[in-house]
């Protein structure tokens, strides 16, 4: 047991010490830091002054070693944009993502796993042809025009919620059903599937024989099984959602979580707070990454814990 | 037209016109299987012929388009769609902020989805494919470095880093393509290497070896046939994925930028005008997700008809209708295993 | 013919037709099958795979799902039908696993692999026997030490994972003898074993049958299966019986040319052969229409008349029937053969 944790934490450890490399490499290396968080016009003194304050002029594995021994201190430096430091503005966004995430994974997952073992019960028919057509339409649908039309829509015509920022419950249901909608498409497509296979496996067959209820079947034989993949792609989901999807939608409703504040670095330039972010979302990634492991574990008792 | 002129009076080769008439008996019996087959799937056929269009407006733009996507005419700014309270018919779909045409913008945007869409597919795919084939066919110690690069990259916080990547530098087409394949060749080196090993376990391709074949002949004779299906079925998701994601790039001013012009790019300056002309923004969304359905019907298509039982299912689904009306006596349970119908079916699949 | 019962059988199978909708026709598996079955005996099925044995079976358990569907026939449960009229469907739901439970060929995927033995079995006696978890797990570890499992309070707690074949297979008996059924259906229940582990299952099914009364049908494709465990024993082939009488009968003197056919390709040590006959061809597409004997392509003594109208169990009613214009003629002429090759063998060695 502590053999798997511990390798599981130095895989993951890899992952992030890999992300931040990437980070070092193409901002140091590839482009140019200073040029690009100065204005045009500065002069060859202020760049080497501000060279000299952010540390890019030492060797990069100098620079490494300065920002890992900040990071393990949660000090990433101070923000180029609010002049405050980094982790401040990323202990104040990231709740924000979270709640923003969870509600709109719990939507997704209570949505659709009734709707795709619903469809996998009958594969084929009219009503799995439309879930079917539904779910692919609302994977289809690009994030950020679908939160524009619910903004149109819910937000201008009907006028029942806020079209964007952050503040009472009303304010989270919009971007929520936007981040939710294409999650909803791919996990009853998934759910469907995997149900459809295991519907088919011998010991569903033998639990007819048994004269099981059709509802006992499906649900504490057929599904038990289908949890294992459907539970990893909700992981993905999860991971999906706090390193891209809620960029996106964060951005369209003007929600402040991290996604919002990493589109704001990009365009303020703001180097510190951008390399800051990658590092906490790759921890966080790494995370949930490590805890599916465990929830494995609590599915499936074939897993053993001792390679 | 001499359609009686046998092969060797019209100056070609002389070729034995038995072995002519079946190499193309074969390969139009193949179209028209694949064409009766996708006519079967109204879903997929609409989705296919609509990705067809696409690839036609695409190319012949300068044909097709009314105007050119760039030309500005503030005079015409912000029109509405023809058939709404102000609008023209010399503009179909309107116009945007600069008198741009919409319809003409729309079909131009079409060129970048599609080459950014196919470049990625291709760049990824190639890249993926050898990876998984090197792994899976290698195996050992090749296979475990493979894929503990897949499996340590497939753990990056992927859109994240491309947006580093693209904002330091410098977004373009070029730059898209190049993140987003990146990006992209892990899926197509997982599935090759797990249809590879599949694959591998059948034995005849232990027999060619044995045999003393060349391991590049090996790969393309027997493993390459066996794995295409479920790459085919996996590079059209991906086409689907990679539309989505170039459109979201360039919705974030981090993809396309003007003076090109592409579908994100236009719902990002459409924005702007939301509320007074909704139609800058809600032409180009349906675009993308016209587009990006279609491929995944096409790819949900090609899933069942390269799935032997799923395949079955629907065939009796159909013909059990005709044949015992709504009330057949089914059996009141609803289990049937795959290997009870090969047992079954075995004695007549044979003669 | 007159005979008057007083008790309906067991279970009664009337014309039973099941068939399968592929893309490539309609295969007609099973094809009018009667079956009467009284209580306390064993009727083994015997036949190749593809003779619809399977079918027929899971037709009876209502386990016939899509491409598959009963096209006709009825299946009675003490007289009542579980297919048609009023109430048939709620009769079929309290009958089938309750009054008749079935053991499977694969023991190693028929068990669900996240729950362990134990609460496998539990679900059966809480659903049919309304056992709380107290009493079914104590009524679950008799049950595995019923089936001849050694330390079963600890194997109770165990996932399938954690059994070897054999004791799956004993374990999925276990399971199936739970709601204290009165028929047991046995599908090929020893094909995916050891040769050594199956005499061990079969000498424990024939335990059991005699211990505790049940009426048993055992599916198999292997002569000698049959013969150990069987009272009565129908021959399959082609979606319909062939052959039908007591184990002795049938192996004492086979009647058609088909069961002929696969006791001399059974192995024997009691009988010096020059070579293990081998019945030629395959068996007949079931999706064309049958003309005639379904084994005529395959036969050693079928004669062209004998395409014309498919031949019906003829015989002595309840007793010994065979579907075949020359019954009982082909056991000498097979044997002649082989005996000729004997002799022709015996000469080449001279």
């Amino acid at each position: 047991m502590g053999k798997f944790i511990l390798q599981r934490v130095a895989q993951g450890v890899i992952v992030v010490i890999g992300v931040v490399l990437v980070v070092f490499v193409v901002t140091r290396l590839v482009g140019d830091p200073v040029s690009l968080m100065l204005p045009l016009e500065a002069t060859p003194e202020e760049r080497a002054a501000f060279e000299a304050t952010l540390g890019l002029d030492q060797p990069l594995l100098v620079q490494l070693g300065d920002f890992a021994a900040g990071a393990v201190r949660l000090d990433f430096g101070d923000s180029l944009w609010q002049g405050r430091a980094a982790f401040e503005i990323i202990a104040e966004a990231l709740p924000k993502t979270f709640i923003l995430v969870l509600a709109a994974l719990s939507v997704a997952v209570v949505v659709a796993i009734p709707v795709g073992i619903y469809a996998s019960l009958k594969p084929g028919s009219w009503i799995d042809r439309t879930l079917v057509g539904g779910s692919l339409l609302g994977l289809s649908i690009p994030q950020f025009w679908l939160g524009l039309m619910l903004i149109l829509f819910f937000g201008v015509k009907l006028g029942w919620f806020p079209t964007s920022g952050y503040g009472s419950w009303k304010h989270i249901v919009l971007p929520a059903v936007t981040l939710a909608l294409p999650a909803i498409g791919r996990l009853v497509m998934m759910v469907r599937s995997t149900m459809i296979d295991e519907l088919h496996a011998p010991y569903v067959e033998t639990s007819q024989a048994k004269g099981m209820p059709r509802w006992r079947t499906v649900f504490m034989h057929a599904f038990r099984n289908a949890s294992i993949p459907v539970a990893t792609l909700v992981g993905w989901e999860f991971i999906r959602a706090m390193a891209g999807y809620a960029v996106v939608v964060e951005t369209v409703f003007a929600w402040p979580g991290i996604g919002f504040m990493s589109i704001q670095a990009i365009n303020q330039q703001d180097l510190i707070l951008l390399q800051a972010i990658v590092f906490v979302v790759a921890i966080i990634v790494v995370a949930i990454n490590i805890g599916m492991d465990f929830l494995y574990m609590g599915i499936d008792p074939r897993i053993k814990v001792n390679s | 037209m001499s359609v009686t002129a046998p092969p060797d009076q019209l100056g070609g080769p002389t070729v034995d016109p038995v072995v002519v008439d079946s190499v193309q008996g074969a390969r139009g019996r193949a179209v028209k299987s694949f064409l009766e087959d996708i006519w079967r799937d109204k879903a997929a056929t609409i989705g296919l012929l609509f990705l067809l269009i696409l690839v036609f407006t695409a190319v012949f733009a300068p044909l097709i388009a009314p105007y050119d996507p760039a030309a500005q005419s503030l005079a015409d700014r912000l029109m509405p769609p023809s058939w709404m309270d102000g609008g023209s018919t010399s503009h179909l779909l309107g116009t945007d902020n600069l008198g741009r045409d919409v319809l003409s913008r729309l079909i131009y945007g079409g060129r970048v989805s599609l080459l950014v869409g196919s470049a990625v597919v291709a760049i990824a795919g190639t890249a993926g494919v050898l990876a998984g084939l090197f792994a899976g066919y290698r195996g050992g110690r090749t296979d475990t470095t493979i894929m503990r690069i897949v499996d340590t990259q497939v753990a990056f916080p992927g859109l994240l880093l491309a947006l580093v990547i693209l904002a330091v530098v410098g977004p373009s087409v070029s730059t898209v393509i190049l993140v987003l394949s990146l990006n992209g060749w892990l899926v197509y080196a997982r599935v090759t290497r797990g249809a590879v090993l599949s694959v591998k376990q059948r034995g005849y391709v232990d027999a060619a070896e044995m045999v003393g074949a060349k391991s590049t002949r090996v790969v393309r004779r027997h493993i390459f046939p066996g794995i295409t299906a479920p790459l085919i079925t996996l590079a059209v998701l991906e086409f689907a994925r990679i539309i989505l994601a170039e459109a979201a790039l360039s919705f974030l001013g981090l993809g396309i930028q003007p003076p090109q012009n592409s579908w994100g790019l236009d719902v990002a300056i459409g924005r702007e005008y939301l509320f007074n002309a909704p139609w800058l923004v809600i032409f180009p969304g349906i675009a993308i997700s016209l587009t990006v359905l279609s491929a995944n019907m096409v790819a949900s298509w090609l899933r069942v008809r390269t799935n032997p039982l799923a395949r079955e299912k629907r065939f009796a689904q159909d013909t059990m209708k005709h044949d015992l009306g709504s009330d057949g006596i089914l059996g009141s349970g609803d289990a049937f295993t795959d290997d009870m119908y090969a047992e079954e079916t075995e004695g007549a699949a044979t003669l | 013919m007159t005979e008057v019962r007083k008790e309906p059988y067991l279970l009664e199978v009337k014309d039973l037709q099941v068939s399968f909708y592929t893309r490539r026709g309609i295969i007609r598996a099973v094809r009018g099958v009667h079956l009467k079955m009284e209580r306390g005996e064993t009727l083994g099925i015997v036949g190749e795979s593809g003779s619809g044995k399977s079918v027929t079976a899971r037709a009876i358990l209502g386990l016939v799902d899509l491409p598959g569907a009963i096209t006709g026939g009825d299946i009675l449960w003490n007289g009542e039908s579980l297919l048609h009229g009023k109430g048939a469907k709620a009769r079929a739901r309290k009958v089938r696993g309750k009054e008749m439970a079935m053991v499977f060929q694969n023991p190693m995927t028929s068990f669900n692999p996240l729950y362990t033995i134990g609460s496998q079995i539990r679900e059966v006696l809480k659903y049919h026997l309304g056992m709380n978890k107290k009493q079914g797990t104590e009524r679950a570890t008799e049950l595995l030490s019923l089936v001849g499992m050694s330390n079963p309070k600890s194997r109770v707690d165990q996932y399938p994972h954690e059994f070897s074949g054999g004791m799956r297979q004993r374990a999925m008996i276990a399971m199936a003898l739970a709601s204290e059924p009165k028929l047991l259906i046995a599908d090929e229940p020893t094909t995916a074993l050891d040769v050594t582990i199956q005499a061990q299952i079969l000498e424990l099914l024939d335990d059991l049958q005699s211990r505790l009364g049940l009426t048993t049908i055992l599916i198999t494709h292997d002569l000698a299966v049959v013969a150990g465990v069987c009272h009565r024993v129908r021959v399959m082939y082609a979606g319909r019986f062939l052959e039908k009488g007591s184990a002795e009968e049938i192996f004492g003197k086979p009647g058609h040319p088909y069961t002929v056919g696969l006791l001399k390709s059974t192995p024997r040590l009691d009988e010096l052969v020059p070579r293990l006959y081998s019945i030629a061809g395959s068996p007949p597409d079931l999706r064309l229409p049958v003309t005639g004997c379904t084994f005529l392509p395959r036969c050693e003594i079928g004669e062209d008349s004998c395409g014309v109208t498919e031949p019906l169990l003829t015989g002595k009613k309840g007793a010994r029937e065979v579907a075949c214009y020359r019954s009982f003629e082909a056991e000498s002429v097979i044997e002649a053969e082989l005996e000729a090759e004997w002799e022709a063998l015996a000469r080449a060695d001279d």
